[in-house]
């Protein structure tokens, strides 16, 4: 209990530095550019306009209040205006929290089919190929992983997308179709359709990088004495590997899976331009692009938080997986 | 055992090494809690002697080591080496002082480094302390290789793990003697070993000792190997001292407890030794980090009494230059060797009675099921612990309350004081903390014995009830936490009851040895003195077994 | 005599009556080898041994001599794609080492059950011990999960488990060493195995705590008239607990005899020298111990003749060209792999001769005896 109490007084400690930090960076490269934030959002502006907008922005504040201002806004989900006005329109725009609303769980949507997929087919191979270590199986197999962990996202995605183009056949889009129903409810035809080359693009590196880790942790827990007791028990294979096996082969991949969310979030960036997907990956370069300070900042202080929530999540999860690390923290 | 005190300190000026009052402590995480690791503990060596350090794991003989080498940090007391203060020395200073401290591990290949030649390994110590010039270095190197049978030609240029670990062993001890040191602390040097090759590397730290006049401490599990070895014997136990001899009387005459159960779980190599073994000392150590309160062994002694819970006992000579740190030391009455002792196994009427563990075991829950309500076989670790049978009557008759009142988790069944009520089934609390909760009815039969199950060849009645004890003065106790493990006495035979020999003899002829190589399972370790016959004690028995639950 | 040695022997005698057909387990010209990159090693070379139900056999050996792999083979635990396997293992009749990995599967836990030698390793460290018994029981034993748990229950007590129903619910690391050694041998026995493998199963653990273990085994074998193979490196071990012991060298039984005969009267220059390594504790403190000198064989390429003559004190021209078989001696059920064996004229002047020509291992048994 008192384990889980600091656990999460460190999260939170944690997100005020990834916001902080997220807040301040802008803020830093403009005073290292010199050009105000008022400048990039209305370029066109009168002096009144902008004297307007760096009233509503409180930009006279001092730099710690507009901090917390900022994150206490952020905090009951108000992240400011997308300004959409470049004269004397300058504080007109729409609510960065709506555009992220939107597109959030287009990008949250295509990560999970990522990771589904990329575990789906990584945990069997792993196992297998652990299981028949060394077979041609294995090796086939091996060296196929090896090249697509040598394949970045943005290749396959291009690959997949030349494929498509050319096999019109298939059915699959090249790129994103507006429909009425948006953000896709998960799971549908339509949303399977419009996500799979996606979804495929961004698990290929992962489902290698998952299904080497697994089989070496599973070839070395093979070699476990408690293996050779399950065995000698007269437990079939079967429920020797899954039972006894991979449940204490899993921890690195569960590690590994936390912290390749920040990967997978690089790589659904690229991923959601090269099919135009509406994620916030997609929003998030569009914004960088126009310069809109503001809804950067907001994306970026929300990918942060997502990262750090699911390590978080990931170190709950070990100690469901190993009793061992939950006695252990028991004790500490 | 548990002791502290340090009248068995020989005069401070003679010693090469001289521990007062060590303590080290580890914190545990953020707990705040503390592994006693080693406690109070007070100890010397003499120039040339072998101290040897024995204890199970955990005892804290280890760390000793390790905080003479200053490679741990002493949390309290102090380490005089040479009238040199070494807990207090700063970098520099204990740096002059290393090369005269030299430390070989237990697992010989790890402890040298796998990169380097065997060469290197052993003029390490000649580089660092700047010992001589460059030929010099290297002539001692090939010296001292030779004296431990490792040609330098040959292996000089090798790396360790081309080496078996007795090999290995060998560059070690060449490596600790290259700098001449004047102490060298042996950390279970010749457990990872096989036995042939044990012997070769403790004949040659015998000869390394006298040819290069070196005083030793040798840390080891295995009394054998120690006794082997020393010239003093020191017995640990839950990081602190026991008892403190000469091996020859140390083992011949244990005068704790624990050092008598630890002789007695040796498994002799001879078949037609009487199973002392058998005896051995239920239970298992208790955790360091809230070891028990006045003397550390109490929980598993089987003569503990209050004030073993109380005061912790100190160290004590019972006889010349023979210290003890315990409450009830054992001796006094003719005891031998345990291997030898075959004979003396005679119970001492009365003080099985004394060892009266809790019984947590106790509870009806626990029955397990079994055959049919049989005779109850006694399970081994019941049986009296022959060193119980060696306390010297003279001992103060100690108290079965001291445990029995750690009631029973049995809510209708107090047994303290049930001992007494009931003195025909044996109240021989090894065997039986009460008389035995009987087999509940089958309703949890054991899991499926072998289909056709003969008669196993097992002498059911192996321990013959008791005769009445002295009654044991009823005191009221503050019972001792119930760290004691005992083996549920929830085994059955299924055997019908064996046809009795005629008349039990009296124990003390217990030491026949030509018996089966079958040794029964539960042997009394100790028998009535009084010749009651098997016949009658039998029903007896098994009354005791049936009845008990309903109690 | 005491009433303890005289039942026992009559237990002995009744079991000995006991009407059974045929040995339990009968391993003949058993040979395992693994395939390495230098070569075949011959890890067990041709043993042979029969066991009777409800008795043990000691298997006594150092590292290397092939004693585990000896256990494992029978029960046919090793990885099947780098070992060679011949010869028979004979488990009332059936034979092991041509068995199916189906058909071993039905055998193991059910009729023959391992304890391993470090407690702290050999029981999954994720699972409850509740479930890592019940499973074994389920696999074996058509019943429901409610009675496998009374099973396992009772199992835990037997074994001498205090609080064995709060234990089911635990995790192999809040045991000490001792308690998980014993949830192992209630695994072990759960499904009342006939034949029951201990390799090593004390060597982990403290002395006290060796000597429970111990007792425990010998009592559940009784108990449930288990035929036991007890492989060792301590002579001590077995001296007490095993009824027939089997001294391996380098993958061979170099002396096998009842316990008490092999004590008495050991043939075997190995078996001897074996025993005259152990430190004793009847013996005054700094006795001289007679090591053995050397090393054992390279199993992969072993020496022609008799695989200890390179060691041995006695050794003759004969030792270093002819292996020797395994020869009766005149005590029964007693046969050793020697031509000089110990305690003949033979063997006396062999070490005579050797010590006037000097070699080291005859001259270093001067000082000795």
């Amino acid at each position: 209990m008192r384990t889980a109490f600091f656990k999460i007084v460190r999260l939170v400690i944690v997100v005020f530095i990834v916001t902080f930090l997220s807040f301040s960076m802008l803020k830093l490269q403009e005073a290292a550019t010199g050009s105000t934030i008022i400048d990039k959002v209305a370029p066109f502006g009168s002096p009144a306009a902008k004297a307007k907008l760096r009233q509503q922005l409180h930009l006279n504040d001092p730099f710690f209040m507009q901090y917390g201002r900022w994150l206490g806004n952020a905090a009951s989900g108000d992240f400011g205006l997308k300004y959409t006005g470049t004269g004397d329109n300058a504080s007109i725009g729409t609510r960065v929290s709506k555009i992220v609303g939107k597109e959030l769980p287009v990008s949250i949507e295509l990560m999970i089919y990522a990771q589904l997929l990329a575990l789906i087919i990584a945990l069997p191979l792993g196992i297998f190929t652990a299981y028949k270590n060394g077979s041609i199986f294995d090796r086939v197999t091996n060296i196929v992983m090896f090249a697509m962990l040598a394949m970045p996202a943005f290749l396959a995605a291009l690959a997949l997308q030349i494929w498509a183009a050319k096999n019109p056949n298939a059915g699959l889009p090249t790129q994103y179709i507006g429909v009425a129903d948006f953000p896709l409810t998960p799971f549908t035809r339509e949303n399977l359709t419009q996500m799979l080359l996606p979804t495929i693009s961004l698990a290929v590196a992962q489902i290698a990088v998952y299904m080497r880790l697994l089989r070496s942790d599973m070839i070395a827990t093979l070699q476990e004495d408690f293996i050779t007791t399950a065995k000698a028990k007269g437990i079939p294979p079967r429920r020797v590997l899954l039972r006894h096996a991979f449940r204490p082969s899993s921890l690195t991949l569960l590690t590994v899976a936390g912290l390749n969310v920040g990967a997978l979030i690089g790589g659904a960036i690229i991923v959601e331009q090269i099919f135009n997907l509406p994620g916030i990956g997609y929003e998030l370069v569009r914004s960088i692009l126009g310069s809109q300070v503001i809804e950067t900042q907001a994306i970026i202080a929300i990918i942060a938080v997502i990262y750090v929530l699911v390590n978080f999540l990931v170190d709950i999860l070990y100690t469901v997986l190993d009793p061992r690390i939950r006695h252990a923290r028991a004790i500490a | 055992m548990a002791g502290s005190g340090t009248a068995h300190l020989r005069p401070a000026g003679e010693s090469v090494l001289r521990i007062e009052n060590l303590l080290v402590e580890f914190p545990v995480g953020r707990s705040g809690l503390k592994v006693n690791a080693v406690t109070n503990v007070s100890i010397d060596v003499l120039p040339g002697e072998t101290l040897g350090l024995v204890g199970e794991s955990g005892c804290g003989k280890s760390t000793m080591g390790k905080a003479v080498m200053q490679l741990v940090h002493a949390t309290s007391g102090s380490v005089l080496f040479e009238g040199k203060e070494l807990t207090t020395l700063s970098g520099g200073d204990l740096r002059e002082v290393r090369p005269k401290l030299q430390m070989i591990f237990q697992d010989p290949i790890s402890s040298l480094n796998p990169r380097r030649r065997v060469r290197d390994i052993v003029r390490e110590g000649l580089d660092i302390w700047k010992i001589g010039d460059k030929a010099e270095r290297a002539r001692r190197v090939d010296d001292v290789l030779e004296t431990v049978g490792i040609d330098p030609a040959v292996a000089g240029p090798k790396r360790p793990h081309e080496f078996s670990g007795g090999q290995c062993q060998r560059i070690s001890i060449a490596r600790a003697v290259a700098t001449n040191p004047k102490l060298i602390i042996c950390d279970e040097p010749v457990s990872a070993l096989d036995v042939s090759v044990q012997a070769q590397i403790l004949n040659l730290l015998e000869d390394m000792k006298r040819q290069y006049g070196l005083t030793l401490i040798f840390i080891a599990h295995d009394l054998a190997v120690v006794k082997n070895v020393s010239d003093k014997v020191a017995v640990m136990y839950l990081g602190k001292l026991c008892e403190f001899a000469d091996p020859d009387t140390l083992y011949a005459e244990p005068a704790h407890p624990y050092t008598a159960a630890l002789l007695s779980a040796i498994p002799e190599p001879d078949p037609e030794a009487q199973r002392s073994e058998r005896a051995g000392v239920g239970g298992e150590i208790p955790s360091p980090l809230s070891p028990p309160s006045g003397c550390r062994f109490r929980t598993r002694c089987p003569a503990a009494t209050d004030i073993c819970a109380s005061d912790e006992p100190m160290m004590r000579e019972v006889r010349p230059a023979h210290f003890v740190a315990c409450h009830h030391p054992l001796g006094d009455i003719t005891i031998t060797a345990p291997a030898a002792n075959t004979a003396s196994a005679a119970p001492v009427p009365g003080t099985d009675a004394t060892v009266t563990p809790p019984a947590p075991w106790a509870a009806p829950e626990v029955t397990p099921a079994a055959p049919p309500v049989l005779t109850p076989e006694p399970t081994a670790s019941q049986t009296p612990p022959s060193f119980g049978a060696d306390l010297p009557s003279a001992v103060p008759p100690p108290m079965p309350p001291a445990f029995a009142p750690s009631p029973p988790p049995v809510a209708a069944a107090p047994m303290p004081p049930a001992f007494a009520p009931d003195p025909a089934p044996p109240v021989d609390s090894w065997l039986t903390p009460a008389p035995a909760p009987a087999p509940e009815p089958a309703d949890v039969p054991l899991p499926p014995v072998v289909d056709w199950t003969p008669e196993p060849p097992k002498p059911s009645v192996a321990h013959a009830p008791e005769a009445p004890i002295a009654p044991a003065p009823v005191v009221d106790p503050s019972p001792p936490p119930p760290v004691f493990e005992a083996p549920a006495p929830t085994v059955f035979e299924v055997a019908a009851p064996p046809s009795a020999p005629d008349g039990a003899p009296p124990a003390s002829e217990v030491t026949d040895s030509e018996g089966s190589e079958f040794p029964p399972p539960a042997p009394p370790a100790a028998e009535p003195p009084t010749a009651q016959s098997l016949d009658t004690l039998l029903p007896s028995r098994s009354k005791g077994g049936t009845i008990n639950p309903k109690r | 005599m005491s009433p303890r040695r005289r039942r026992s022997n009559i237990g002995t005698e009744r079991f000995e009556a006991a009407p059974l057909d045929g040995p339990l387990l009968e391993v003949k010209d058993l040979k395992t080898a693994f395939k390495t990159a230098r070569g075949l090693a011959r890890a067990v070379d041709g043993v042979t041994f029969s066991l009777e139900r409800g008795r043990t056999i000691g298997i006594v050996g150092e590292s290397g001599s092939g004693k585990s792999v000896l256990s494992r083979s029978i029960m046919g635990l090793l990885p099947r794609n780098n070992i060679v396997r011949s010869g028979q293992a004979l488990l009332e009749g059936h034979d092991l080492v041509t068995a199916s990995d189906e058909q071993l599967r039905a055998l193991w836990g059910a009729q023959m059950a391992m304890v391993f030698q470090d407690p702290m390793t050999s029981l999954n460290p994720v699972m409850k011990i509740g479930n890592q018994i019940t499973e074994v029981l389920r696999q074996h034993l058509d019943i429901t999960k409610d009675y496998s748990r009374e099973l396992a229950l009772a199992l835990l007590q037997s074994v001498g488990i205090p609080e064995a129903e709060r234990r089911l619910n635990e995790y192999p690391h809040q045991m000490s060493g001792g308690m998980r050694q014993r949830v192992v041998i209630a695994i072990a026995i759960a499904c009342g195995p006939k034949l029951l493998f201990a390799d090593e199963p004390t060597t982990a653990l403290d002395v006290t705590v060796q000597a429970q273990i111990l007792d425990l085994l010998q009592e559940q074998q009784r108990e449930r008239f288990m035929a036991m193979i007890l492989v060792t490196h301590d002579l001590g071990v077995v001296a007490t607990r095993a009824d027939d012991i089997a001294v391996m060298y380098a993958g061979r039984v170099v002396e096998t005899a009842p316990t008490r005969t092999l004590f008495r009267a050991m043939s075997h220059p190995y078996t001897e020298a074996l025993m005259r390594s152990i430190p004793k504790l009847a013996a005054p403190s700094h006795t001289r111990l007679t090591a053995i000198g050397g090393r054992p064989p390279d199993i992969i390429n072993p020496p022609t003749g008799c695989q200890f003559s390179p060691r041995c004190p006695y050794v003759q021209d004969k030792c270093r060209a002819e292996e020797p078989p395994l020869i009766d001696s005149a005590e029964p059920h007693h046969a050793y792999r020697c031509w000089f064996p110990v305690g003949t004229p033979e063997n006396r002047a062999a070490l005579e001769s050797n010590q006037r020509a000097g070699v080291a291992s005859a001259v270093a048994m001067m000082g000795a005896n």
